[in-house]
């Protein structure tokens, strides 16, 4: 099998003949260590948007202040900015940055924003996906990032990334009645957004993530009667829907994520680094759900050979195998700038590889045994 | 316990505001002594929010609002404590390792430090070595505290603990590591003093670390 076949053997309920090796491309700087991974079986993720939002009303401005490049919205209601941290190394080189510096900062700035929301139009591109499908031919996986977030993880995102939660949370308290007003037009924007998505032609589809820092009740507030009202739409267009579950606190989501209803469970990190097995995660989603693996990566600190058996008894976690994907959906080599830790990264990276050849195949020896 | 502080304690623990600072100036002019409102009713507020969020029941939200409602009960409780010859229990330096921006698991643990009565040297993020070595000759923290979220900026605790070693202040100073990718295995490996699996036990390890646990 090449890959996309592995790889759509797990999405689609058949046997793969082993274990899928599957990071997102941006985990791996592209070149000649990529080219050895391709070589092993490694296959690339690529997580792209069809649809983007743009704000036709809304006058933009860009600056620059010292190392932030800074964005300017001129609503008819007011004025609000982010900033983004550029230039970090290998860390965030796209053209945005790192957001340190959201949109909403006070009281003031909600009535811009309601504005920007309500402004929004959404542009559709299929060509995005039929291009990059074409391009990646079997090597690949095409994700469609149009709808990563919940309507309530848009909100957090209105306040920075890196920074803001702060403001985020005492927000949600000093001024519930604005925060829910920005919620609801948030919701309303969203299902607009859902029915393009429902009807493009991208098959797998990322919608959502669990974060950990919020905690299972708040979701389930907020973000499951969206999420039980588009996933089975989504499911009966013929989608394979996911959620970004890269809390390392999942053992307290784990009933949450069974009562979702998604067929695959990504960015899924196992003990030590998260809280909750695979065995365990297993027994509590039943047989049919992906489990698409984050890799630990702090395992790589422990030298090559400890990642092998480590890989090796995490793939005899899950007999028979075909319901699980090997991957790096957060870090991988993104990030690292000196020449030690990206030693230790990309002998432990073939160290994964070594150990999906040895143990990956389907079905598993631990159930042939 | 006094009613009062049982108030005081249950408004930090629900995230009131403004309830802390109104309950705390009820205490004061009862007479209570500044030392028990922060003990009884503040900490003891804290260490539950912390407990809660061990057993799942509190999450990030929950410890940011207590916390706030804390700190708006210590800008009341200050002068008090600064007449009644309060002595903090130690000192911490801390930030988020060099390379990494992210701020809110260090906050956290500063907010529930500080709730536990440390004075905190917040360095922010994105800390060089060189920095955490200026402050330690300068400052004398009891211990540095280092954050990282990212397993790429992680390796940079090391670095940072190696650049303490290198200036001969390693034995001045305890360092306690912390942060979604480190593991207590990877903080032995590079000889931190201790680690925390979260900002509600990162109290614990400190203060058995000043020798108040």
């Amino acid at each position: 099998m090449n890959f996309k076949d592995r790889i759509n053997a797990v999405l689609h309920h058949k046997d793969p003949d082993q274990v899928p090796f599957a990071p997102y491309i941006e985990c791996f700087p592209s070149g000649e260590y990529e080219r050895m991974l391709r070589n092993r079986g490694m296959g690339l993720v690529v997580r792209k948007p069809t649809i983007w939002e743009a704000t036709p009303d809304v006058p933009i401005e860009k600056k620059v202040e010292g190392e932030l490049s800074v964005t300017i919205y001129h609503t008819p209601k007011g004025d609000v900015r982010a900033a983004y941290k550029q230039h970090s190394g290998r860390l965030y080189i796209d053209e945005s940055g790192i957001c340190v510096e959201g949109l909403l900062k006070s009281i003031q700035d909600y009535e811009p924003i309601m504005y920007m929301i309500e402004d929004t139009v959404f542009h559709v591109d299929n060509t995005i996906y039929m291009d990059t499908v074409r391009d990646l031919g079997g090597d690949g996986l095409f994700t469609e990032y149009g709808c990563a977030l919940t309507p309530y993880g848009h909100t957090r995102y209105i306040f920075g990334e890196s920074s803001g939660f702060d403001t985020w949370v005492f927000e949600q308290a000093d001024h519930p009645k604005e925060f829910a007003r920005l919620f609801d037009a948030i919701i309303a924007r969203e299902e607009r957004r859902m029915q393009l998505i429902a009807e493009s032609p991208s098959e797998y589809i990322r919608f959502g993530d669990i974060d950990g820092s919020w905690g299972p009740e708040v979701v389930r507030r907020y973000d499951l009667p969206f999420i039980k009202k588009w996933i089975p739409y989504l499911q009966s267009m013929g989608k394979i829907c996911c959620v970004h579950a890269h809390a390392i606190n999942l053992v307290f989501f784990k009933d949450l994520i069974g009562e979702m209803g998604f067929n695959v469970v990504e960015a899924f990190t196992p003990p030590p680094v998260g809280n909750l097995s695979i065995r365990d995660a297993r027994a509590a989603w039943g047989k049919d759900t992906i489990i698409w693996v984050n890799f630990p990566e702090t395992v790589f600190y422990q030298g090559p050979q400890s990642v092998k058996k480590y890989t090796q008894d995490l793939l005899e976690s899950d007999p028979p195998g075909n319901r699980l994907v090997i991957g790096f959906t957060e870090m991988g080599l993104w990030g690292a700038s000196d020449s030690e830790t990206e030693r230790l990264f990309k002998e432990g990276i073939l160290a994964i590889a070594d150990a999906i050849d040895e143990a990956g195949d389907f079905p598993s020896s631990s159930t042939v045994g | 316990m006094r009613d009062i502080l049982i108030e005081i304690k249950n408004a930090i623990i629900d995230g009131h505001n403004a309830l802390v600072k109104e309950k705390v100036e009820v205490a004061l002019n009862q007479g209570l002594n500044p030392a028990d409102i922060l003990n009884i009713g503040m900490v003891e507020a804290m260490a539950e929010v912390g407990r809660r969020f061990e057993r799942g029941e509190s999450f990030v939200p929950e410890m940011l609002l207590a916390a706030r409602a804390m700190q708006s009960g210590l800008v009341i409780l200050r002068a008090s404590l600064v007449k009644a010859d309060f002595k903090a229990t130690g000192k911490v330096a801390i930030g988020t390792v060099k390379g990494d921006l992210h701020d809110i698991g260090k906050n956290l643990v500063s907010m529930m430090l500080e709730g536990a009565g440390f004075e905190i040297l917040d360095l922010g993020t994105d800390v060089a070595p060189e920095k955490v070595v200026a402050v330690v000759k300068e400052s004398s923290p009891d211990i540095v505290a280092l954050s990282a979220l990212l397993t790429t900026t992680m390796s940079n605790m090391k670095v940072t603990i190696d650049a303490l070693k290198t200036a001969g202040l390693r034995n001045r100073v305890k360092v306690i590591v912390g942060g979604a990718p480190v593991t207590e295995a990877y903080a032995q490996q590079i000889g931190a003093d201790g680690f925390s699996l979260n900002a509600a036990r990162a109290v614990n390890v400190a203060k058995n670390l000043v020798g108040e646990g």
